[in-house]
């Protein structure tokens, strides 16, 4: 996909679509003291390209954007075995959003699509890093509120809208990575809803499975 | 699920799947009262409850053999790790009084020192500049340190085909072509060599080294490396005949 890093991967779902990129492990750049750990250490950038959305997006971070990358790197770390890199090495990853349809989404897309490229990349994986997302909404407001899996941008936006969840989750080792709920839900509504993503998550493992399984280099997941 | 190791079959796996490894149990009536050792290779990690996972994406292959079961993933990958004495073409990129830094692909770049060539001595410093390239050894590789070079064989005090690779053209390949390359019943090499004659050196860190007479031929050579990275060895040929036939001068 991305002919100069180590590993790279391509995902759409829906309306997503994301690019992954993977570089490493490579030479830290030397700090300027020695406090720092020799240990080594990943990387993570999200950014949603300008043209992803209706609005054109500026080409700096703005705050979504760096917390989306941070949530990248929470959901990316409890897989990468540290111990097979090399000392004071670092594996960057980059994470690119061509289109976008809901942040919750993408940033759930982006972080499937990042663990494929790591995995492209010959970085040792405990597990692939599924992301899956899902939004709060009642059908009308007198109804119980519905868990919405992999919610549009109109269905996360939605003014009843009460709240989204982001969540990453590691199939074959049956845990979850990283978990990020926005709003006012009540317990029980949570309580479905990661029931509901930890089956979606298990069942786009298997899909990207078989992409992996089925090519040779240069992953496509769609 | 019953694992029987006779009928295995290489099949490919990606992180996080489990290995069904039989831990032989010992039977009385065998002749050793020990079981076969299971050694576990490159792309496995054996967790502390005992089972096997696989982390790297690939092709799970086994080989019996009967002092024991060796399992491994094999995968291709672009980013090199270095082992203790792989053959690999580097470039300068640092030259001080007594080493040179070697840049081979790898996360740090390698030390090469300045007496670790034939018949250099303190005074008589082999001639690389920045920029040059070198076909070494990996002498030391170890997670925690910068990898080591030599260009000498340590017992017999000879180059042995290691040195400063003059002229030509480097190109970079996947791991798994570099390593093909150097096996002697791949296609590609011989092919091309029954038409003209050129010299390569072939680096396991995914690095060629291309030198002919004529320029067009050490494209052609570098435009088959390129066009025949992770294709079947089947197609391989067809390949080679192709870029001949287009390329001029060759």
């Amino acid at each position: 996909m991305v002919p100069a890093a180590n590993g790279s991967a391509f995902m759409e779902a829906g309306k997503i679509k994301v690019m992954a990129a993977v570089y490493g492990p490579r030479q830290r750049p030397a700090s300027a003291g020695s406090t720092s750990s020799s240990s080594p250490v990943l990387l993570c950038d999200f950014k949603f390209a300008p043209f992803a959305s209706p609005s054109r997006r500026g080409y700096l971070k703005d705050s979504s954007e760096r917390a989306a990358s941070l949530s990248l790197l929470r959901a990316l770390e409890p897989a990468v075995r540290y111990e097979a890199l090399p000392e004071r090495s670092a594996v960057d990853v980059f994470v690119t959003v061509l289109e976008e349809d809901g942040v919750q989404a993408s940033v759930a897309s982006a972080i499937t699509c990042a663990s494929v490229a790591l995995a492209d990349a010959g970085i040792e994986l405990y597990d692939l890093v599924i992301g899956c997302s899902a939004a709060f909404l009642p059908s009308s407001p007198d109804t119980p509120t519905n868990v919405l899996l992999d919610p549009t941008v109109v269905e996360s936006t939605h003014p009843s809208c009460t709240g989204s969840l982001i969540m990453a989750a590691m199939p074959s080792l049956a845990e979850v990575a990283h978990f990020e709920l926005d709003g006012s839900v009540s317990g029980e509504e949570v309580g479905e809803s990661i029931d509901l993503a930890l089956d979606a998550c298990a069942s786009l493992h298997g899909a990207v499975k078989a992409v992996i399984a089925g090519s040779g280099s240069g992953d496509t997941v769609s | 699920m019953d694992t029987d190791t006779t009928s295995f079959r290489p099949r490919p796996v990606i992180p996080g799947d489990t290995v069904p490894i039989p831990i032989a149990t010992p039977n009385p009536s065998a002749e050793s009262s020990a079981p076969p050792p299971v050694r576990i290779g490159p792309g496995l990690h054996r967790r502390p409850d005992g089972s096997v996972v696989v982390v790297k994406a690939g092709v799970l292959c086994c080989n019996e053999a009967k002092d024991g079961a060796r399992w491994w993933v094999e995968s291709n990958f672009k980013r090199y790790v270095p082992v203790q004495g792989d053959p690999v073409v580097g470039q300068i990129t640092y030259k001080s009084a007594d080493f040179f830094r070697v840049e081979i692909g790898a996360a740090h770049q390698a030390q090469l020192s300045a007496l670790a060539f034939e018949g250099a001595t303190k005074r008589n410093r082999p001639p690389l500049e920045v920029g040059s390239l070198v076909y070494a050894r990996v002498s030391v590789a170890h997670r925690d340190m910068e990898p080591e070079l030599e260009c000498v064989d340590q017992t017999t005090g000879r180059a042995e085909g290691f040195g400063e690779l003059k002229g030509g053209f480097m190109i970079k390949c996947s791991l798994g072509m570099a390593r093909n390359l150097l096996l002697p019943k791949f296609p590609l090499l011989p092919t091309l060599g029954t038409r003209f004659p050129f010299e390569t050196a072939v680096g396991v860190n995914g690095r060629v080294w291309i030198s002919a007479a004529t320029e067009p031929r050490i494209a052609a050579v570098a435009r088959c490396v390129v066009l025949a990275d992770r294709r079947p060895w089947g197609q391989v040929k067809g390949v080679v005949e192709g870029v001949v036939g287009s390329v001029e001068g060759v």
